[in-house]
Formats: structure tokens, sequence, C-alpha cells
């Protein structure tokens, strides 16, 4: 799945190699989830989970995409690190850094060895409605269509000089009006898809009371011990002294 | 049959709402780079599909579905929980905004509310991760005051645009074509 716009690419990028890759997304999500409640640990606690954390991301070949998104909150951290230590003392620096690198690292565990169709999977499971699940699913399959949708209603607009580059925030309020040039065709071609998509969902018999899932989710005791495991370093960390 | 809150058509309707919000997050890239700016797009997107579907709820739908997506593409700078959380407290201040101040969808005053609170929604995540994690209060509100004029101008802005839309949306009828299809 890939969005390009503007020379900026972003895409879903799923690390295959990982040994998580094949864990249930619910022992995955629970894992992420718990790991984040750690932020409220002192230093000493939280450095043993970064530590623990780091090893265990190592293991699932995962320390790269995490590293990634650590680096770009370098100025951030660093700025915070130098006035902290500044204003208050190196303990505080230390802790705020931490549990920043924390936040912003923990659900790359997730996010990066989960399929948007295991995740809908996941909510399902959760009791969230399957029609809901599955607009979600829609949304990450129709990215590329849209984005193709939107670049060629861009290009069409400019070359018709309907709406021009705007490089200062001066020139894009005076062309303000202009703008819906791009948001009207983009609203209508959009709901002109919804409408397409509703019924062929129809034809498909969505909405079955007897549906049933072509994928589904197996907890294998691999993923039992994985949970189980993250719960009992956290809940080490949290309760003993 | 059951009723449903939404119909199948709303549902699928805001599902693709919410992923222009992140092609157009994606696509809009002015060169100041001024914090917020992107929120020109989305807001009027959020403003259009809260009156297209005019049910409570409608907006947040949008910023949680965009908020899976955002944190599944890697976008945001400070990791993918707090995407997901800023994009979905978007949806939801929009939300509560459209019910506190209830009535027409398509006032202009209405629209440039939602787009300056539900646009501030998504800042005030950011703030809350500097409480959570201990940040000086003084360094946070320091270097959120800049943050913060830029998303009250460019929520505005969103807002605007997206009341530019509906109207322009009116007057070619597309209003009449969508009662034809729920």
């Amino acid at each position: 799945m890939r969005v390009s716009q503007s020379g900026r690419t972003r895409q879903v990028v799923l690390v295959n190699e990982s040994p998580l890759r094949r864990a249930d997304p619910r022992a995955k999500l629970f894992i992420s989830l718990v790991a984040s409640f750690v932020v409220m640990l002192p230093l000493e606690r939280l450095a043993i989970f970064i530590v623990v954390y780091a090893l265990f991301l190592t293991w699932a070949r995962l320390l790269p995409q995490a590293a990634r998104q650590i680096w770009r909150i370098k100025w951030i951290l660093l700025i915070l690190f130098v006035l902290d230590w500044w204003l208050i003392d190196l303990d505080h620096a230390l802790l705020i850094c931490s549990r920043l690198i924390l936040l912003s690292g923990v659900f790359t565990l997730f996010f990066s060895t989960t399929t948007t169709r295991e995740l809908s999977l996941t909510l399902e499971y959760l009791r969230l409605p399957y029609r809901y699940a599955f607009s979600l699913s829609l949304a990450f399959q129709s990215l590329g269509l849209l984005d193709d949708e939107w670049r060629a209603i861009r290009e069409a607009q400019y070359s018709r000089g309907a709406v021009r580059e705007t490089n200062s925030l001066r020139r894009m309020l005076s062309q303000l009006n202009d703008l819906i040039s791009l948001t009207v065709p983009a609203i209508v071609l959009t709901t002109k898809r919804a409408w397409s998509i509703t019924e062929a969902a129809y034809a498909r018999g969505f909405d079955s009371p007897h549906r049933r899932p072509y994928y589904a989710l197996s907890f294998s005791w691999i993923d039992g011990y994985l949970a189980l495991g993250a719960s009992l370093v956290i809940g080490c960390l949290l309760f003993l002294n | 049959m059951k009723s449903r809150y939404f119909s199948t058509f709303q549902l699928i309707l805001l599902a693709l709402f919410s992923a222009l919000v992140v092609v157009a997050k994606i696509a809009l890239r002015t060169p100041l780079q001024l914090p917020g700016h992107s929120g020109i797009f989305w807001m009027a997107i959020i403003v259009v599909a809260a009156r297209v579907v005019p049910k409570p709820g409608a907006a947040s739908l949008v910023g949680v579905t965009s908020g899976l997506i955002a944190a599944f593409l890697g976008m945001g700078d400070f990791g993918m929980l707090n995407t997901f959380l800023s994009y979905t407290l978007l949806g939801v201040v929009s939300d509560l905004v459209l019910l506190l101040l209830g009535g027409n969808r398509e006032n202009l005053v209405v629209a440039i509310l939602v787009g300056i609170l539900g646009h501030l929604g998504k800042l005030m995540v950011k703030w809350a991760y500097g409480i959570i994690s201990g940040a000086p209060v003084g360094f946070v509100a320091l270097g959120l005051v800049r943050a913060i004029i830029g998303y009250i101008i460019f929520g505005a802005i969103g807002g605007f645009l997206g009341w530019l839309t509906l109207i322009a949306l009116r007057k070619a009828g597309f209003f009449a074509y969508l009662a034809e299809k729920r």
C-alpha cells in the first residue's frame, strides 16, 4: 500500500522476516498497550524495561523500525534533554527522554508486523461490528485509488490555471476560493465511488446474517507465552520493590 | 431487518473520507512548513463529512479511521500512538463542537468553529504528551504557542474551505443526488 504525492511517499512497511509476523495480532496489541503503561515507572525501572524491550525488538528484527521512529524526534529529544538537565537535573532529563523514546517506539511492534486485514479481524474479535471493521479495511484498500484521483484532479486544475502552486501563506489565502476546485471534485468522486462499492457489497451478500470470514485468527501457545511474558516483566517492574 | 445507526452507504462514504483525509495530508505541502498547515484540507473534509452524514459520531469515525491509516503509514513525528490519538481527538472534538452548537451544519460560524476547535484537539494530544512525559510545562507551553497560532489559523481556513465546499456542492445539486442514495 503506497501513497505518493508532491514528492512525498508513504507506504505500509511490513517486516515479513520478523518472527512476530506470524504471531496473533491480539497478542501483539496486548503487548503494545501494556508496554505503553510503563511510562509511569520511575527512571531505574523504565531503563530496565527499555533494555528488555530493545532486546525483544532485536530478536523480533524490529529494532531498525523503532529506531527510525525515534530518530524523527532527535532534535526534540536533544533540546528537552539539554533544557531539563540545565533547569532541573540529569535524572529528570533522562526520565523524560526515556518516556518519549518509549512512547514513540512502543507501537512499532504492532504496526510493523500486522496487515490491515489482520487488524480488522482483531477489531471484530474485540466486538467491533463487522461493518465497521469492513469499512476500516476498505479505507486502507482505497488509499491508492484516492491517491490517483487526487493527483489527477490537482494536475487537471493546475493545467487549467484554476489553482496555482502556492509558496506563501498570503498567496494561499488569496486563492482560497479557487481551492474548492480541488475539494469539490474530490468529494463528488469519492461519493460516487462509495455508492459503487455499496452496490457491489450488497450484490455480494454484505450484511448477510450467515456471513463467515474467509480468514480467521488463531491464538497459539506461542502467542500465549508472548502475552504472559510481557505481563510478567511489566508486572514485576510495576509491583516488585 | 435490524435498523443501523449508519447505513452501509454512509459507513463506506465515511471510510473513503478518512482515506481522503490521509491523502490530503500527504499531498498538501507549502514551502513555509508552518505548523498545522495541512489542516486546511483535512478540516475541510471533516466539515463536509459531518454535513454529508449528519449524525453524531460521523466526524469521530472519520478521525478514528484516518488515525489508524496514518499510524500504519508511519505518519507523524511522535510515534504511531500519538498519530492515532491526534486524528481520533480531531474527529471527537469536531463532533462535540457540532453537538454543542447543533443547528445548521452549513453555517459559516459553525464550520469555522469546528475547524478551529477540531484542529486544536489534535494539538492537545501533543500537549498531553508533554505533560505525561513530565517535560517542563513552561517549555511545552512556549513551544506550543507558535503551533497554537498556526493551528487556529489553518483550522479556521479549513473550516471556511469546508463551508465554501458545502455551498458549492449545494449549488451543484449534490445533496439532492445524495438524498436518492440513502
